[in-house]
């Protein structure tokens, strides 16, 4: 099995594992490697006086690590969390970081021939976070540039 | 060649025990200077003689010539030849500082290049005039009587000469004179490789000198071992050869290079040989103790320290953090599972859940212990900060003109490194502040009917969880009127507002930047930025300080500090459904207050407490949180204190104590003010830890 992967991503060489997440029914992208783990939603608690993307902390096996709320980050409504709600753990240049998010839905192997640049006509503000876009079968994944997400 | 590339290794080795070293001998000299005891002289003649032993067999020779010039006078001192002045101390203070800088250039890398020539001419100088008339060490063995070639002048007496060719029927005696090259730096690692080579399938029978004086280097050039061996005579021959910076040697079997001499130093027995050879044992003299084989390394640096290596073992710091930190997450896991089995009981009423109880009591008894054990493995006495201070008070009041006692209390009281670390210039600061400004010229003393003597006593003591450290003077005290009107001029203070100052509030301007009462600028102080730095390292440490004065008879400052910095008992405490953690060591009292308990004084909220006015400040407003708005009849109040301040928090509700595990915040959030670190509560919450200090400054700015 692992064999076959491997032989396969040697293959296409800019095929990308993604972790998919959904956000107000967009579907985001991130590259698998910035990925820690996934974890549940849980009691975070709120640290005054920070930006306002920045939820507060969380326990993460005797760690405190600092959440953001990707929602507010991108100027989206606030949502109330629900069951499928995440907290996606990443690797930051500020060590360990959790982005909440709506839900995670796959980790998908997208081919190179399935990314493509950001269009021109997406140009709010948010779009500094977009690295590119990738087209499946059924929809679109914006793939993030997470190091500008997570900056302050 | 290989001894060298050994060395290497051992520089780390030789500046640990060279820094301990050189801190014995300035402690040792400035006690010398009051109590000269024999004692003392040895202990400060062998200290001095250790390092110049070991900086030689490093190769540090510039170290080692200055210490061999110390060597010399203190030998002068110890025979009493002449007896201890300033001079002399000053001079070999000197030279102890010399011999730190070296020690801080050979830690950089750059060896022990400093210019020690003036030094070592004072030092000449002193010796030669005290009409010792020898410049030569005369504990140290000269040899090199035997002016040309080999074999040495030995003098064997006559009952070892006969016990030696008795035991040479018992085995192959071999007998081996050396003579090191004059440049030679490891005399002492030479005469080892030596040694060993004897004693690798053998044994020492007898040498010259005696094994002491080889191994703390007491000779010349030359030395010369008789021993017993298995390995073929071509063999031993070859590695003898190998030994290297020889400018020659003998060897033969023992009868061989015999050229016996009435005169010159004796050859001696090895006691360790003793059970071996019967025929020997009866010319034994027990002079050498049972050294047999000392590694080059023990040996070079550790001759002093001999029978004390059983008892302690160095660890590096870095490993006890460490622990620390896992502990750190045991206490973390032990509170929670603590919450869970009492969660548990509640629900359900089992033996099993009975039995976990206890299991659970159990770990947290021991991990209770364990972090004791671990914290007092951090712990270090406050000696090792205190042991600057007789040098600095020395100088200072030598510089000054005055004449200062001080008094160390309580040297021994300990705490954690990381406090050690970093109480050590705050405390000098107050202690110069107390010499420069507190303690009076001798005249104006005695006209103030003082002794002429000014004393300075530095204390430290445990109380509870803390170390209160007091510095107190018998000077002038602190002019109350000086620093209100320096307050106004510096324009802190309008000069209605200081009048109505109470003595303890116009005190509290001491800490502020910028302001000194010293009518001048000296060099040891006054430039008003010395109190304000001791505050806000005391305030970062999470500790309190406070200032008592008596005009005209002298102040005390007085410290109170956490033991630690890793761990802390914090008090929890409920600010709109959020819990905060408030160190204890800030926490001074908390109370239930009634709403009408509340007075307005220009606009900011204060209550009086005991006749004090103190401010209020509600925690919801400093961390912004919104919540439904307290509109109770009674207040939960914090009372907090950080240096000299006194300021009520208003919380709503007190949660309990606990022990927390201090976290840093992650560098993502930055610096919150107000907020000093984070930690995990026993239900795995994280909970903030709030900083009073940040708290309190935020609300005066």
């Amino acid at each position: 099995m692992d064999q076959d992967i491997t032989a396969v991503t040697s293959e296409v060489r800019e095929d990308q594992q993604t972790v998919v997440f959904r956000l107000a029914d967009e579907s985001y992208g991130i590259e698998i490697f910035r990925v820690n783990e996934i974890i549940r939603l849980r009691e975070i608690t709120p640290v005054p006086r920070t930006e306002q993307h920045v939820r507060g902390l969380v326990n993460l096996r005797g760690k405190t690590i600092p959440v953001i709320d990707l929602r507010t980050r991108f100027c989206l409504p606030v949502l109330e969390e629900s069951d499928s709600s995440r907290i996606i753990v990443v690797d930051s240049d500020a060590g360990q970081i959790g982005v909440v998010v709506d839900a995670v839905t796959e980790v998908l192997t997208l081919h190179g021939d399935q990314i493509e640049d950001t269009p021109a006509l997406v140009s709010d503000e948010n779009n500094q976070f977009v690295r590119a876009v990738a087209k499946t079968n059924d929809k679109l994944i914006t793939l993030l540039d997470l190091d500008q997400a997570l900056a302050a | 060649m290989s001894a060298e590339l050994d060395m290497s290794q051992y520089v780390d080795l030789f500046l640990q025990e060279g820094e301990e070293q050189i801190e014995i001998l300035e402690q040792e000299m400035l006690k010398l200077e009051g109590d000269p005891s024999n004692e003392r002289m040895q202990i400060i003649f062998r200290a001095a003689h250790t390092l110049k032993g070991s900086s030689r067999a490093m190769g540090f020779s510039n170290f080692a010539e200055l210490t061999h010039e110390m060597e010399n006078i203190l030998d002068q001192l110890r025979n009493h030849t002449f007896e201890v002045n300033t001079h002399i101390a000053n001079s070999l203070l000197a030279c102890i500082d010399t011999l730190a800088g070296m020690m801080d250039t050979i830690r950089a890398g750059e060896g022990d290049a400093a210019d020690c020539a003036d030094l070592v001419k004072t030092l000449q100088d002193i010796l030669s005039g005290n009409g010792a008339a020898s410049s030569t060490n005369d504990s140290v063995l000269v040899l090199s009587e035997s002016t040309v070639g080999l074999p040495f002048a030995t003098q064997i007496p006559e009952d070892l000469h006969s016990a030696l060719d008795s035991a040479k029927e018992a085995g192959n005696v071999f007998h081996v004179q050396v003579r090191l090259a004059e440049d030679c730096v490891m005399k002492f690692v030479r005469a080892f490789m030596a040694v060993n080579i004897a004693q690798e399938d053998g044994e020492v029978l007898a040498c010259c000198p005696d094994q002491d004086a080889l191994e703390e280097e007491k000779f010349d050039r030359d030395f010369e071992l008789v021993f017993m061996s298995a390995i073929a005579a071509e063999e031993l021959n070859s590695k003898f050869k190998a030994i290297g910076e020889v400018e020659e040697f003998a060897f033969g079997q023992w009868g061989d290079l015999i050229a016996p001499k009435s005169e010159g130093p004796v050859l001696e027995v090895v006691e360790g040989s003793a059970e071996t050879i019967n025929a020997i044992s009866d010319v034994l003299t027990p002079t050498v103790k049972e050294q047999k084989v000392v590694a080059p390394s023990g040996g070079a640096v550790g001759t002093a320290r001999k029978g004390d290596s059983g008892q302690t073992v160095r660890v590096d710091v870095a490993r006890l953090d460490n622990l620390m930190n896992l502990v750190g997450e045991l206490v973390i896991d032990r509170t929670r599972i603590a919450q869970i089995g009492a969660d548990l009981a509640q629900r359900y009423n089992d033996t099993q859940v009975d039995d976990l109880g206890e299991t659970v009591s159990h770990i947290a008894r021991i991990t209770s212990d364990l972090q004791d054990q671990i914290m007092k493995a951090r712990m270090l006495p406050i000696e090792t900060v205190f042991n600057r201070f007789p040098r600095v008070v020395r100088d200072l009041a030598q510089k000054l003109g005055k004449d200062i006692k001080l008094d160390l209390v309580g040297g021994e009281t300990e705490l954690d490194r990381s406090v050690i670390e970093v109480i050590g210039d705050p405390l000098l600061h107050i202690l110069r502040n107390s010499i420069d400004h507190g303690v009076e010229m001798p005249d104006d003393r005695e006209k103030a009917g003082k002794t002429r003597q000014g004393l300075v006593v530095v204390s430290a003591k445990h109380q509870e969880n803390h170390i209160v450290i007091e510095i107190t003077d018998d000077g002038k005290g602190i002019d109350l009127t000086r620093v209100k009107n320096k307050a106004i001029e510096a324009g802190l203070v309008s000069a209605d507002a200081a009048a109505k100052l109470s003595d303890k509030e116009a005190l509290q301007f001491i800490f502020h930047s910028g302001l000194s009462t010293a009518a001048e600028v000296s060099e040891v102080s006054g430039r008003g930025v010395g109190m304000d730095i001791v505050r806000s390292n005391i305030q970062k440490l999470g500790g309190l300080i406070d200032l008592d004065t008596t005009l005209g008879e002298g102040s005390r400052f007085s410290l109170r500090l956490p033991l630690t910095l890793a761990i802390i008992r914090g008090l929890l405490v409920d600010v709109a459904k959020t819990v905060f953690v408030l160190p204890l060591g800030s926490v001074i009292e908390t109370l239930l207050i009634k709403k009408e308990d509340i007075q307005r004084i220009n606009q900011r909220e204060v209550v009086v407490i005991r006749g004090v006015t103190t401010p209020l400040v509600r925690m919801r407003n400093v961390f912004g949180i919104n919540g439904e708005v307290q509109d109770e009849e009674d207040f939960y109040v914090v009372i907090v204190g950080l240096a000299e301040q006194r300021m009520g928090l208003v919380v709503d509700k007190l949660v309990g104590e606990q022990e927390v595990v201090i976290k840093s915040l992650s560098r993502f959030c930055g610096d919150v003010p107000g907020v000093s670190g984070a930690t995990i509560l026993g239900d795995g919450n994280v909970a903030l830890i709030a900083d009073v200090n940040g708290i309190v400054s935020n609300d005066r700015g």
